[in-house]
């Protein structure tokens, strides 16, 4: 089946930055762990938009309380958190108000995966503010990948003349030195405990 | 790119100067001047989702400011109410509280609500009352708690709090705001200024029934008061069911803002582009693919053309390729594809094979609602173009 | 002044930063990694070499509830293209290790390796922040620069992670 494009959360943030820190997006969370996801989703529109950030809950809405919501503040940033329980008709709901929801700050709605039909065939008017910009929640490249981890510990063992054997050894046995080369070394070794 | 931005307020854009003006044929200056000739006139704008009716609407305001004949007022009633549980007298609420505030801040109008201050802050008081309640103390007589163990024997007061339009549950007699509308439009009269109110939002009530059962009553009166009415309504106020009939045959005249096809003799689209200096960021190539996928709604033209920018930044190129330009076509598509069941992709392949679509049943209403199938004519509909660039193509089965 | 009243005096100083290093509360290193690299692409952008933070910044996620944070190599050999790569011809790499604590992390070491352009003298400068006091902390304090000579340490307070990096842009950067 076609699907979305997969963007990491920094450059979902940056997408906004070069908005002028306005705009509509709709994010499509990972099927697991969405709560760990919307904490790094924020990290990253807070980090990159260097503005407060915002979830506010979908499913319980009421027309002032979303209203107050996004308008008081107006111009930070505020993730709309909808889950499977925003049926077809609340979606309606919330299209409706769509003017009232429509403020200086960037508007980012994090979605279950088979949301978008409920944002298409429901709301038509959000999902026309939002237009192309719908992204899957993809990985964050930023983390060290396993390749990228073993030419680290190539490097060092060929500088330091140790194996990594010796270094968890002297580690064990607090004979490593401090400096901060060796703590790497053990992170990377995912000795983290003997730091 | 930031004048590429489809989220940006209409106002905004109007004043910076990016709206081609002519892009429906001076339609605005229609509307308002008949507005201003025949005070009590009442003109429906019918468009689907993305097509510009705010945008044309704020023009008109503008213009009429600019004649000076008229008092305008722009309202966005889905900002300031909640229109799904919209109730009849909410529409006059909202009135009433702008034309109020309008009243007494105008100054052409100063000298006259000068001689009158009290009288029309009264007036105002009241208006806001019927728009958002009031707190009243209503005092409990104890024998009406006859059966309850209570230790006070002495009656008291209670705190409650009357709802008002704006805040909807009841519904209240609209012959309560008349005096105080009378009262403001008098005023305004005293100069010659008639008043036209733009009711934006209304569009949003996609079930064209609710639309009906509450604008009717307000309806009637703006008529009585002769306070000239122009306002958006859904497509299915268009085509449909007879519903949607009974809407338009309440107002003196129904617009259709159609889609614009993006047919490269008539240039309406690229003039689109062009007024945000759109050259800058797109080859002629590309800017004409924008204008064909965007299918000629216009708030997708602009956000293909901001979208494509942004591909080219985030990949890290000075300019835009056609394979941006592909890209966030394909994202738009997917989104229009998304829910849709084999019975309305059969419909959509036999529209685009065909050129056949029965306007009239509730599920191709609904394609028409979510801007899967655009509408150039009353007779014209198309699939949009980059729903049709994704949509799947089954092989027909080998004998 | 004796020696032993220097050592005394160097010991006192490194005791000060284990006491600073453990009331300074930084943000998680996963929100640490994040702000880094938002200051970084801000910074890049203004610069007319092309470095992309995004590829450069590497986290090691959380081996025991300790982070480290690395652009470019661990040791420095020359330039490469995991460095950052300033207009003055300078280069960057570093290393950052945290410790989560509670809702946060604590610094635990690091390592900021500037390279200045060819020709330069000095060479480089590097901020370290070690893992722990060393046996001389005279010779070795935790938090040291060495202005280009590796035998050559001299104390520096605590700084955060992002102090020493507007050091690097805003200062040195702007005089070379």
């Amino acid at each position: 089946m076609l699907d979305f494009e997969s963007q990491p959360f920094v450059e979902i943030a940056r997408r906004l930055e070069m908005r002028g820190g306005h705009g509509w997006i709709a994010v499509l969370s990972p099927p697991s762990s969405r709560a760990l996801a919307l904490d790094e989703l924020q990290t990253e529109l807070r980090s990159i938009l260097q503005v407060p950030t915002r979830v506010v809950p979908l499913d319980t809405f009421t027309f002032e309380g979303l209203r107050e919501a996004l308008q008081q503040p107006n111009d930070d940033a505020v993730v709309l958190s909808a889950g499977a329980e925003l049926t077809p008709e609340k979606w309606s709901r919330l299209d409706i108000m769509r003017s009232a929801l429509e403020r200086i700050g960037p508007v980012i709605f994090w979605l279950a995966p088979n949301d978008v039909a409920n944002l298409t065939g429901s709301a038509p008017n959000i999902r026309s503010l939002i237009g192309a910009s719908i992204f899957i929640a993809g990985p964050d490249g930023g983390i060290m990948t396993e390749e990228e981890r073993r030419e680290r510990l190539k490097e060092l063992v060929q500088y330091f003349g140790l194996s990594n054997e010796e270094i968890v050894r002297r580690a064990e046995s607090k004979e490593l030195p401090p400096e901060p080369e060796f703590v790497e070394w053990l992170v990377l070794l995912g000795w983290g405990d003997l730091v | 790119m930031q004048s590429f931005n489809p989220t940006a307020p209409a106002r905004g854009v109007i004043e910076a100067g990016l709206v081609c003006e002519d892009l429906h044929r001076f339609l605005f200056r229609h509307l308002a001047a008949r507005a201003d000739l025949e005070p009590g006139s009442q003109q429906l704008l019918v468009g689907g989702v993305g097509s510009g009716k705010t945008t044309e609407l704020l023009l008109g305001e503008r213009w009429l400011r600019e004649q000076g004949h008229a008092l305008p007022l722009y309202i966005d009633i889905s900002a300031e109410t909640d229109l799904s549980s919209l109730n009849s007298g909410s529409l006059l609420a909202s009135f009433g509280v702008h034309l109020g505030w309008s009243v007494l801040n105008d100054p052409a109008l100063r000298p006259l609500v000068n001689e009158k201050t009290e009288k029309l802050k009264e007036t105002y008081s009241k208006v806001t009352e019927y728009a958002y309640g009031k707190q009243v103390k209503r005092r409990v007589d104890p024998l009406e708690n006859l059966g309850v163990v209570y230790g006070a024997l002495q009656s008291h007061f209670v705190t409650e709090e009357l709802p008002g339009k704006l805040k909807p549950v009841l519904a209240r007699d609209i012959r309560e705001i008349r005096q105080p509308l009378e009262e403001f439009l008098s005023v305004a009269r005293e100069v010659n200024r008639d008043v036209v109110v733009i009711f934006d939002g209304l569009d949003r009530l996609l079930d064209p029934t609710k639309f009906l059962s509450v604008a009717n009553q307000d309806l009637r009166l703006f008529r009585e008061l002769k306070v000239s009415i122009l306002a958006t309504a859904p497509l299915s106020a268009l085509f449909g069911a007879e519903v949607g009939q009974s809407i338009s045959d309440h107002f003196d005249r129904v617009h259709h803002l159609s889609v614009i096809a993006a047919d490269p003799r008539n240039g309406s689209l690229r003039s689109v582009l062009e007024k945000r200096r759109g050259s800058e960021l797109l080859s002629e190539q590309d800017a004409d693919s924008i204008c064909h996928y965007s299918g000629g709604v216009l708030r997708d033209l602009i956000s293909l053309a901001r979208d494509a920018a942004e591909e080219a930044y985030v990949s890290d190129r000075d300019s835009i390729t056609a394979a941006d330009v592909e890209k966030v076509v394909h994202q738009l598509g997917t989104g229009y594809l998304r829910g849709l069941g084999p019975e309305a992709i059969k419909t959509l392949l036999n529209l685009e094979s065909s050129k056949s679509f029965q306007v009239d049943q509730a599920a191709n209403v609904e394609l028409l609602l979510t801007r899967r199938v655009l509408e150039y004519s009353s007779t014209d509909f198309r699939v949009h173009p980059a729903l049709l660039s994704v949509i799947p193509r089954t092989e027909p089965k080998r004998a | 002044m004796t020696l032993e009243r220097a050592r005394s005096r160097a010991e006192t100083l490194d005791s000060g930063t284990q006491k600073e290093i453990g009331e300074r509360m930084l943000a998680p290193p996963r929100v640490v990694f994040s702000e880094i690299r938002a200051y970084l692409y801000r910074r890049c952008e203004k610069m007319r070499t092309k470095n992309d933070p995004y590829d450069l910044l590497k986290l090691v996620p959380e081996s025991n509830g300790v982070a480290s944070i690395e652009l470019g190599p661990t040791i420095d050999k020359g330039p490469t293209p995991e460095h950052l790569h300033f207009e003055s011809g300078a280069r960057l790499s570093f290393g950052l290790t945290l410790r989560e604590v509670d809702r946060g992390s604590q610094l635990v070491a690091f390592r900021y390796h500037y390279q200045l352009p060819a020709k330069s003298s000095p060479e480089y400068l590097r901020f370290d922040l070690n893992e722990g006091p060393h046996p001389d902390s005279l010779v070795e304090p935790r938090g040291h620069l060495h202005p280009g000579l590796e035998d050559v340490r001299i104390p520096i307070s605590l700084h955060d992670p992002f102090e020493i990096l507007d050091r690097i842009f805003f200062v040195l950067e702007k005089r070379t």
